[in-house]
């Protein structure tokens, strides 16, 4: 199933599984697939935006090499890093865990080349860019164009915790296990110097099927 | 009681016509209920990389997330440099706000200096706090049938950044609607329990709400409404050229009509009144009119849907009388 199925809501009389009535394979079936559907449905969705960025031109450690982008870099040095937090991940159905998604549009300047690197980190610490662990997507065109960065999340990219829920007086009503993710983002251009300078805009990235 | 994180696979062909029922498959249903509606929350507000905020972010209270987790990621700017930051959580419904005990956690009411430091590169030991708070304790207080909205103070001395600061729902851990496994057992009654098994799932279409979009800069750097004649992008939100930012989303892909969505705005007009459009892709053009607010800040907002495509994106317009100066601080798309 792909749609929700309408049934008479709860607060209908004729509702489904009300009180003196059988209740029929075709509710029970219903039932089922629309919260199977609605448990994938929820999972799935946006963890952060941004205008972007109008100054990004600092290269990576090795010249055009993503693999070693400068997390560490500040705005003022010509970088664009965010780190996006820790995000809670849930399984979408029997087909696994979520894709990251990064939807953006950007322009290089001319002569120059640059890219963004979405990468999954350790909790609280800088992406070390294992493989697997990150991806790049290179942006060549020096108009402006709409590019889309994908990576998969893999069980070695999670990282569990536990999760304490308590109210506010110290009574512990609630609690489990909590899977993260900790992305983040960086850009670089190959110009290096403030000149030339790469332009992002628009960035949103997303947990998608 | 409970429950760990999962979700059920049950299959359809275990509930066919003529085979047998059993105690089981209406269990199933429980659990895959509540899963779906409390299990993956979807509301958030998020501050990256900053050393001085004072943001604001709209929330649906409709929603059956009862705890937030606030997590904050604290850096320096240079290796070998130290540094504190303190944050400053409030929300208000519109009319009353809540800034303290026992909602706002200590360390959330700027009451704690956190220290941070790196001995080599400026991100080698981040430190990461983190608070929970009980929505219960807000509830009494703010009106549960309007949005809410989060303020968002951080300073911080010394060489120290936020790298992340972030609020987000907690998924319940818990069987709140009664669809305890132990309400299912073979050879049990069969009582009214059942009957709870639908109100459930439509929490998971009705209350569980996604932060689709959310922006937020400080009061003193709006965007800045500049269309007198025609709609014109936000400055500061637009590319070269003048089109607006485009932000992209996916919607639930659920309802064949479309998600619905509030769009809520923070803005200030004085002079004249003006209107900012949110255009959300292929579903509606919501106009959310800004009343001369006599320059004060204040939040107004307009209903509509998403499109139905699995991408959809927002853009956002704005005009104002040319007498007018109209300015936007916070803007979200939020389900409702």
């Amino acid at each position: 199933m792909n749609r929700w199925i309408d049934l008479p809501r709860s607060t209908n009389a004729q509702r489904p599984l009300r009180a003196d009535h059988p209740v029929g394979a075709g509710v029970a079936q219903i039932l089922a697939a629309n919260c199977a559907l609605a448990a994938r449905e929820n999972a799935l969705r946006p963890l952060w935006d941004d205008t972007g960025s109008v100054a990004v031109w600092l290269d990576c450690a090795v010249p055009g090499e993503p693999a070693t982008i400068r997390w560490t870099a500040l705005d003022a040095d010509g970088g664009y890093v965010r780190c996006l937090g820790p995000h809670r991940v849930r399984a979408v159905g029997p087909r696994g865990w979520p894709r990251l998604e990064v939807r953006f549009t950007a322009a290089v300047p001319a002569g120059y080349t640059g890219g963004l690197v979405l990468a999954l980190s350790a909790p609280g610490q800088v992406p070390d860019q294992r493989p697997d662990s990150w991806a790049h997507e290179p942006i060549a065109s020096t108009s402006l164009t709409a590019y889309d960065l994908n990576l998969s999340i893999s069980e070695g990219l999670l990282h569990a915790r536990d999760c304490v829920l308590r109210t506010s007086g110290g009574a512990i009503l609630e609690g489990g296990e909590a899977i993260e993710i900790w992305p983040w983002i960086a850009a670089w251009c190959s110009s290096g110097s403030a000149g030339s300078k790469l332009q992002i805009y628009g960035l949103t990235v997303s947990l998608v099927p | 009681m409970s429950r760990l994180l999962h979700t059920p696979v049950l299959s359809l062909a275990a509930l066919q016509t003529s085979r047998t029922a059993r105690a089981s498959h209406a269990g199933t249903l429980a659990e895959l209920a509540t899963d779906a509606a409390s299990g993956r929350p979807g509301q958030r507000a998020v501050i990256t990389r900053s050393t001085s905020a004072d943001r604001w972010f709209a929330w649906s209270p409709r929603t059956t997330a009862r705890w937030w987790e606030v997590t904050l990621v604290g850096a320096v700017s240079t290796g070998g440099s130290t540094g504190a930051t303190s944050v400053t959580l409030s929300v208000t419904d519109g009319v009353t706000t809540v800034s303290g005990a026992p909602a706002i956690p200590v360390g959330l009411r700027g009451d704690e200096s956190i220290p941070v430091s790196a001995l080599t590169s400026r991100l080698s030991s981040t430190t990461v706090r983190r608070w929970t708070l009980d929505t219960s304790d807000l509830v009494p207080t703010l009106d549960p049938t309007v949005p809410w909205f989060l303020r968002v103070q951080i300073a911080t001395t010394g060489a120290a950044v936020v790298e992340s600061f972030l609020v987000a729902e907690a998924p319940r851990y818990s069987y709140d609607a009664g669809l305890a496994p132990s309400r299912f057992l073979p050879r049990g009654v069969i009582d009214t329990t059942v009957a709870g098994l639908w109100s459930v799932a439509e929490l998971a279409l009705d209350r569980a709400p996604h932060t689709w979009h959310a922006l937020a800069v400080d009061d003193v750097l709006p965007w800045g409404v500049s269309g007198v004649v025609d709609y014109a992008a936000l400055t500061g939100d637009s590319l070269p050229g003048g089109a607006p930012i485009q932000y992209t989303v996916r919607p639930r892909a659920l309802r064949a009509s479309g998600e619905p969505v509030r769009v809520l705005l923070r803005y200030r007009a004085v002079g004249g009144s003006g209107a900012v459009r949110a255009v959300l892709g292929s579903g509606d053009t919501v106009t959310v009119p800004l009343t001369d607010s006599g320059g004060a800040w204040s939040w107004a907002w307009g209903d509509g849907v998403w499109g139905v495509n699995p991408r959809e994106t927002v853009t956002w317009l704005g005009k104002r009388d040319a007498s007018a100066t109209a300015q936007v601080s916070a803007r979200a798309v939020v389900s409702w």
